[in-house]
């Protein structure tokens, strides 16, 4: 053996080893870097290959009415997008886009030219079927259809101050789509899942978001009763030649609004261009003074008191009567009468001498009782407080003329509350515009004697008194008109400018519906209650008896014995029948 | 031998196990898209029993009947005279 054999030297062997050694290291090195350090991103990216995000259609909840027929309907369209960014590497097929989409080719530059970088780009939304398919087939690059809903409203006027309506983007802005859109406006639930080549869903990974379809909505109105009540106050408005007009029927048991309609009146699906004047919900926005609808609670505040029955006398002649500076006046002089003459004549002097014997506290608890000067906390937005002044700041003008339903306010539905709480028997239920599913929580505010005495005053006045337009045939009818001045321009009263009211309900042995017509400043002549807005009641109340087949309770003007007010056997027979146009 | 056997045959459970689990996958996937197709048909369905809905709407406005009823079928609403009541 050679010892002094040395093949190679010591160093180069190890450096080969060290060499292998550093680069082993690095590629551990690396893999624990791709492995543990950047393992989520990385992760992320290959993720992203091949999962996708799909989505699951929510659109918005159907609004529809007791009965569940619908009121409003979302329903899908197309909208046209485009991106921009490609869409201008396509000079040459902008004309053609411009003629599908019903613009001209400048219109189309000043949109399109200054965003030139962006990815997306509305062009044109809820654009009709045939324009959407013209759009499909053209196939032009960079130009894309992307399903919208819009909303529909198959009733057209008949409700649309109550339903109100939606933007381009499917949310509220007036009336009951603005007060509940948060319930209507469903959520898109969406899913991380993986496709295949052909675009199939293989397999769910995760759900990002559960779907939360918009949830339907029921209302308390009828719509057919709401059609009858647009139909007939849209032509007494017309016929009278007012400025607008208002209708409320509510029950009187559940304190569900059956019907509200306003005049003018208006297309929720087209609305092109119309003024705010026109959206506006009067019968919850507007208030107004009362007048002679109130008397009927004067005299219930007399009747409470014990200090007067329906036959008590008072002297109302010679006609007028002063209070300090001030003379109350009645039309004629209607002399002796009875409390029940006093509703069933209108009797201004009448209503003041009660109102002036009793004391402040008392009447203003009666007012205040049958939910005057309180809000009616009902579902739609918008709605104005009525004004009750309390009785501590009254002088004694004031209290003689609230006898008379003047120095007060109150909008529509709180005067329809109001009736309806004496037509059922003296019990306060709270308003409202959803259809409700339980019996409510009502109050009793007045006695039910008082009620029925009251009641029974007021079925006078439709009978022989200032409302025998408001008869309906085949039905005991209670209420009562007024015909209010308007504010003058510059304060006090106008002199020929009016507002005018029906208050009642029927049928009287066991109402059901109560409801409240104002006709605002008719100017063709005649402005009574009785002339221009008890016939509207009627009218509204017949078809509306039969609709809701209620039972009759005075056939050929005999009462049926039902229920438990029975007026003193009144022998006069109704007309032969009720207008037909 | 038997610790062959043994073996092999745990070998051939592995096998057969693995050949479940990817006839099960397959399943899965004819499953899932089976769903996705049948959501897809519920929503399409859905969108057109609204247009439907509103089509029905439209045709049946009050209006309409009303006007059809009065000027085409010549009908009118009964007068008070023309009236039967009925007491049970």
């Amino acid at each position: 053996m050679n010892t002094e054999y040395d093949p190679q030297p010591a160093w180069r062997r190890h450096l080969v080893v060290g060499i292998f050694g550093l680069l082993a290291s690095v590629l551990v090195w690396r893999a624990f870097d791709l492995q543990l350090t950047n393992r989520e991103f990385l992760q992320g990216h290959g993720d992203q290959r091949y999962l996708r995000v799909v989505q699951t259609e929510a659109h918005r909840g159907m609004i529809t009415d007791r009965n569940d027929e619908p009121l409003a309907i979302s329903t899908p369209v197309s909208s046209v997008w485009v991106n921009p960014s490609q869409l201008v590497q396509n000079r040459k097929r902008w004309a053609e886009l411009a003629k599908l989409v019903d613009m001209s080719e400048d219109q189309l530059e000043t949109l399109i030219v200054p965003r030139r970088k962006r990815g997306f780009l509305y062009l044109k939304r809820h654009v009709k079927p045939a324009m959407a398919e013209a759009v499909e087939a053209a196939q032009i690059p960079g130009v894309h259809l992307t399903g919208e809903y819009r909303r529909f409203y198959p009733g057209v006027e008949i409700a649309a101050h109550l339903l109100g309506f939606t933007n381009v983007d499917d949310r509220g802005q007036e009336g009951i789509e603005l007060a509940f859109d948060s319930m209507l406006t469903g959520t898109p639930g969406k899913d991380r899942v993986i496709k295949d080549r052909l675009g199939r869903v293989i397999e769910y990974v995760e759900r990002i978001q559960p779907a939360a379809p918009g949830k339907d909505l029921a209302l308390s109105i009828d719509r057919r009763l709401q059609y009858v009540a647009n139909r007939e106050l849209a032509k007494a408005v017309q016929k009278h030649k007012a400025l607008a007009g208002l209708m409320v029927i509510l029950d009187v048991n559940t304190g569900e609004i059956l019907s509200l309609v306003n005049q003018p009146s208006f297309n929720p699906n087209n609305r092109a261009e119309l003024k705010g004047e026109f959206f506006r919900n009067r019968a919850v926005t507007d208030l107004f003074e009362p007048g002679s609808t109130i008397k009927p609670f004067t005299v219930a505040a007399g009747l409470e008191s014990g200090q007067y029955t329906p036959s008590t006398r008072i002297e109302t002649a010679p006609g007028y009567f002063r209070v300090g500076r001030h003379t109350i006046r009645d039309i004629h002089n209607y002399g002796n009468l009875d409390v029940t003459g006093v509703i069933e004549k209108s009797s201004n002097v009448g209503s003041t001498k009660i109102a002036l014997s009793l004391d402040a506290d008392i009447l203003w608890k009666t007012f205040n009782n049958v939910g005057i000067g309180h809000l009616t906390q009902v579902e739609l937005p918008g709605e104005t407080n009525g004004r009750l002044v309390d009785h501590k700041h009254w002088r004694e003008i004031e209290h003689a003329t609230l006898a008379y339903g003047y120095g007060m306010s109150v909008n529509a539905l709180q005067l329809v509350r109001a009736y309806a709480t004496v037509a059922n028997g003296g019990t306060l239920y709270p308003v409202t515009i959803l259809r409700r599913e339980q019996p409510p929580q009502g109050m009793r505010v007045m006695s039910q004697t008082t009620a029925d005495a009251v009641s029974l005053m007021m079925e006078r006045v439709v009978q022989t008194g200032t409302a025998k337009t408001a008869q309906v045939y085949g039905y005991r009818v209670g209420g009562k008109t007024g015909t209010v001045h308007k504010n003058a321009q510059g304060g006090g009263y106008a002199e020929k400018d009016y507002r005018s009211l029906f208050a009642g309900y029927l049928p009287v042995s066991k109402p059901r519906l109560a409801a409240v017509v104002v006709i605002d400043g008719p100017r063709a002549g005649q402005h009574y209650g009785g002339l221009v807005a008890a016939p509207v009641f009627a009218d509204v109340m017949h078809e509306a008896a039969r609709i809701l087949n209620l039972p009759a309770d005075a056939i050929d003007g005999v009462p049926a014995d039902s229920g438990v007010r029975m007026a003193s056997s009144p022998t006069r027979t109704l007309p032969a029948g009720p207008r037909i146009q | 031998m038997t610790r062959l056997a043994l073996l092999a045959l745990l070998g051939a459970l592995v096998f057969l196990s693995a050949l479940q689990v990817v006839t099960t996958r397959y399943e899965t996937r004819l499953l899932v898209m089976a769903l996705q197709a049948l959501k897809t048909q519920r929503d399409d369905l859905e969108r057109e029993w609204t247009q439907l809905l509103l089509e029905q709407g439209t045709w049946s406005t009050h209006g309409r009947v009303e006007a059809l009823a009065r000027n085409k079928l010549n009908m009118t609403v009964p007068r008070a005279s023309e009236l039967k009541h009925i007491r049970s």
